[in-house]
């Protein structure tokens, strides 16, 4: 049980790390703290931490998502079919069912015929991408109606609608985290399967659930992308997984399960958008980019690690 | 004795027709040419891979095109082996990387499987010979083009192709070579998007944000291009500057003509695929052998604005529609 | 006896020999000896990575950085080739000196630092790449001697010369694991890394010591790899962490540690070279064969799983697992 204090404590570094990182950034570069590149930098967050919430749920349960970005694509250029004839209902619905299908057969493949997570959504990943592509055979499907495009494109005010529509989604999950026995049940089997299984929960049922949500929200995080880029090709969200992977790490998920939560995942995000953004404002040349991530991920990571082992070690 | 004797006839043609021996030329029906793309995602091998088709159709020929599902030359190489045990007649390659691919057209020639090269030139090997329109002259194209536009002076971003690529690094070296004759014109920023439209939009919206006054954006490729006019486009900075990409994708044609793309570079690729299997067959079939170097049309590619928009689409529409394709 | 040359007819043998058999109807050539040399050469690069891989995988890690490493050492050989400023078997030496050391670091950080494996040897990935494009300023490096490529081209007795060094490698790495007391602590450590740690086992070194290797195998998969190509690239190599942990898995060594080795991962990789080269000689677009892998890697899990632990009739099997009632499965 979590009270909010403590949830804010054990995310008390990563903040600290957060204001440090702002603080160096603007010292930097002056501009990182202009109005443009803050709305910049909370859409980005929120487009991370949107791809993100399938994993960081799978990761909760010692899990893995690989395919989130294969599924994405295979569902949204699906979807993107329907969505270009004006049938935006329509495509709504089978991106998100084609998501939420291939989530189902990851979930059933790993909690009944005991595949590991790593292979199976791997082979999802491949399955999904070849078909992806098969499909499109190269070509993009763009031009939406307004309906549909409103969703990538248009403001709230001054907030972007993704970032609504992103913010909205981590309060439902954050809800069903904290305050229902779904949550607590899908920590307990992160923690450890055998004591879930002893007190009675059906881990292979949560697992299925967890994954078939995570493919539902691999294909929904896919329909905003496209709204976003106006456009669906077969080669969106190559880098998904890795990125997923890295917001959540930053943000104190943990992959042996049962240890983060959502304020961890934002936070995470905050601090992959704030790193790629300095990448281009600071101007770093390609050849470094690769090394420059790599290495900050690991320093973040592992500053996380030492200050854990401090407060255990005593 | 006259047993014996049938026994060994109907064994020796039996063993004949087996090992494939052919009293004459093998059929232009029985031959099969292969054409090996970069990748099949990219729209300008698409169009590479139609050239092929219809030329293999006009001699009555067998066609495949494969590409890798990975941009490695290591792929293409592994493609060309496994072709070669197949006994292919012919191949048509657009190497990854000329380079690279070198130790694989060595492997054909060992095999006895001819190559010809299109697109990109490979540096070694034996090969029937090159077509193609090179990646520098449509980044020096582009560059001319811009540097006209913006009539000498102005501020310019580059957004590059994937690290390493052999494509990428032709065309930035064209664009730059270009652009060296106009002093006045001061590139802000050349950072790599991958070739991809995400990283275009994303990139371009952090550029956006560095740079206060932008004229011109250059994209190495029509993906990046058109990612970069999405983030323009919502940051409403579109009279500001203009937009150009290169490979005359179906979508920036689009884009030329609504205006949110100034123009973007064709290389001809439906024609460099023709030319390059049309030599092959012939090649196939009378053993004359093409020319080291074939010139596609004129040999410079073709910047698409508004203005010759329509003429390009219609010329290109009536070229496919004698081969009998659709057009893409 | 049968057990030490690990002959057991497994799962992913009896998918191998399936596909062996279904090419070999369907795709022309496929089953000539020309093209079993072809395969076999094909094979070797990842032979050679997915070995090394096979032992971070048998103690519950995984090496993410081997694909990067590869290409460091091959542009690192190739550079010192090309500047005239070493022989090349000095220059093969230093780079795979280099990516042994790169293993090393994977290692320590580790375990000597507590790093899931994930993030270590992905941020080694970075780095390597990194590195890689540096030095090579991203262009391609050509022109250096042959003298490497008789490692992928050379034959001796009429055997395909990588056919001989993967053998000899597999052979050695084979009575290692299974035969001496180092080996067979491997599985220890991977199987219950708690006990290992209470019988005396230096735990943490083996581990480090593990992650090491699999940087020495990336650093002679990547002269390898330069042997076939003739050319180095720094991005050439990216994919083949990925590959090798599906060469591993697929040949039945299990994610979970402390079961498997390095013959099931030979039927692995010669598994998914078959089916690469036989989905090409039919023609199978590139995109299509990435959906075939995808489910051969599941089948190839799902052989290897059902054949080892349960009993009983197949078909019952899966009906029982589809369809079973709660109370068994939990």
């Amino acid at each position: 049980m979590n009270l909010s204090g403590s949830k804010i404590w054990s995310q008390f570094n990563r903040i600290i790390a957060f204001m440090l990182i702002i603080v160096a950034a603007y010292l930097l570069v002056p501009r990182f703290l202009s109005y443009t590149n803050i709305v910049n930098l909370v859409r980005q967050t929120f487009l991370l931490t949107l791809i993100s919430y399938g994993m960081g749920l799978s990761m909760l349960v010692a899990g893995l998502d690989l395919s989130i970005g294969s599924v994405a694509a295979l569902s949204s250029c699906l979807a993107a079919t329907f969505i270009a004839r004006e049938n935006v209902l329509l495509g709504i619905l089978v991106g998100l069912g084609v998501g939420g299908v291939c989530g189902l057969v990851n979930g059933m493949l790993i909690a009944k015929f005991k595949l590991p997570d790593f292979v199976m959504t791997f082979s999802m990943m491949f399955i999904a991408r070849g078909l992806a592509m098969t499909y499109m055979q190269g070509e993009s499907i763009y031009g939406y109606p307004k309906s549909f495009i409103w969703v990538g494109k248009s403001f709230l005010g001054p907030i972007p609608t993704p970032v609504i529509i992103s913010a909205l989604l981590m309060a439902v999950l954050y809800f069903f985290l904290n305050r229902t026995t779904f949550g607590r049940a899908l920590y307990a089997v992160g923690v450890s399967k055998e004591a879930a299984r002893f007190s009675g929960l059906s881990v292979s049922k949560k697992l299925i659930q967890i994954y078939s949500l995570s493919g539902l929200l691999a294909g929904f995080a896919g329909l905003v992308y496209i709204a976003r880029m106006n456009s669906a090709e077969a080669e969106m969200g190559v880098l998904w997984p890795l990125e997923a992977i890295a917001v959540c790490v930053i943000g104190g998920i943990s992959f042996s399960g049962g240890e983060g939560n959502l304020l961890g995942l934002f936070l995470g995000g905050i601090m992959m958008a704030i790193i790629n953004n300095s990448i281009n404002l600071l101007g770093i040349p390609a050849r470094f980019q690769d090394f420059f991530v790599g290495f900050v991920i690991i320093l973040a990571v592992a500053i996380d690690h030492y200050s854990k082992r401090r407060e255990a070690g005593g | 004795m006259k047993r014996s004797i049938s026994i060994i006839c109907v064994t020796v043609l039996m063993l004949l027709s087996f090992s494939g021996l052919s009293f004459g030329q093998k059929a232009a029906k029985d031959m099969q040419v292969v054409m090996i793309v970069k990748d099949l995602v990219n729209p300008a091998f698409i169009e590479m891979k139609w050239g092929g088709f219809a030329a293999t159709k006009e001699h009555g020929m067998q066609y495949t095109c494969l590409a890798p599902e990975k941009y490695s030359v290591d792929n293409q190489i592994r493609i060309m082996e496994d072709l070669v045990q197949k006994k292919v007649d012919a191949i048509v390659l657009i190497p990854i990387d000329g380079k690279g691919i070198v130790s694989g057209i060595e492997r054909a020639n060992k095999g006895g499987v001819p190559v010809f090269i299109c697109n990109t030139r490979a540096e070694g090997g034996e090969t029937l010979g090159f077509a193609g329109i090179d990646h520098r002259i449509m980044g020096k194209t582009l560059g001319e083009y811009v540097g006209a536009k913006l009539k000498g002076k102005g501020q310019i971003v580059i957004l590059e192709g994937t690290t390493g690529a052999s494509t990428a690094i032709e065309r930035l070296e064209g664009v730059r070579e270009a652009l060296k004759k106009h002093p006045d014109i001061k590139i802000l920023a050349s950072t790599t998007a991958k070739y991809n439209r995400q990283l275009g939009m994303k990139v371009m919206e952090d550029l956006l944000i560095r740079f206060p006054k932008i004229d011109a954006v250059i994209g190495i490729n029509d993906a990046m291009g058109l990612g970069a006019k999405e983030a323009v486009k919502d940051a409403k900075r579109m009279q500001e500057m203009f937009i150009v990409g290169m490979d005359a994708m179906p979508e920036a044609l689009d884009a030329v003509r609504s205006g949110e793309l100034m123009a973007t570079v064709d290389a001809n690729n439906f024609w460099q695929g023709f030319v390059s299997t049309d030599l092959t067959c012939k090649y196939l079939l009378s053993k004359q052998m093409p020319a080291k170097e074939t010139k596609i049309g004129s040999g410079i590619p073709e910047v698409i604005t508004k203005e010759n928009l329509e003429r390009f689409i219609n010329f290109k529409a009536e070229r496919y529609k004698k081969y009998g394709l659709k057009p893409i | 006896m049968k057990e030490k040359l690990g002959l057991k007819i497994t799962g992913p043998l009896m998918i191998c020999i399936a596909v062996i058999l279904f090419f070999s109807i369907f795709a022309e050539n496929f089953l000539s000896a020309s093209n079993a040399v072809n395969i076999i050469r094909q094979a070797c690069v990842l032979a050679l990575v997915a070995f090394g891989q096979t032992f971070v995988i048998l103690i519950q890690g995984f090496d993410l950085s081997v694909g990067a490493v590869m290409g460091l050492t091959s542009c690192i050989t190739a550079l010192l080739m090309v500047k005239g400023m070493a022989l090349p078997l000095v220059a093969v030496i230093l780079a795979v000196m280099v990516a042994t050391f790169c293993g090393f670091i994977n290692g320590f950080i580790t375990n000597y630092m507590g790093l899931n494996p994930f993030i270590s040897t992905f941020g080694m990935w970075g780095m390597a790449l990194g590195i890689a494009l540096v030095i090579t300023e991203e262009r391609v490096i050509f022109g250096f001697p042959d003298t490497l490529r008789v490692f992928h081209d050379g034959e001796f007795l009429g055997i395909p010369l990588p056919l001989i060094i993967v053998i000899i490698i597999w052979g050695i790495l084979q009575f290692f694991l299974k035969s001496t007391p180092y080996g067979i602590a491997t599985y220890a450590i991977g199987g219950n890394p708690v006990a290992a740690e209470l019988s005396g086992i230096p735990v943490r070194f083996q581990k480090t010591m593990i992650y090491t290797f699999s940087g020495l195998m990336a650093g002679l998969a990547g002269i390898m790899f330069l042997a076939r190509s003739n050319a180095a690239q720094a991005v050439d190599t990216i994919g083949y962490e990925f590959d090798s942990i599906v060469a591993v898995v697929v040949g039945g060594t299990s994610l979970l540690g402390g079961k498997g080795g390095v013959t099931q991962t030979l039927i692995g990789v010669l598994l998914i070279a078959s089916v690469r080269n036989g989905l090409n000689i039919m023609g199978v677009n590139s995109y299509l064969q990435l959906v075939f892998v995808g489910i051969i890697l599941i089948l190839a899990y799902l052989a290897e799983s059902q054949t080892s632990t349960l009993s009983g009739n197949p078909i019952q099997n899966l009906w029982k697992k589809l369809f079973g009632t709660g109370a068994d499965k939990g």
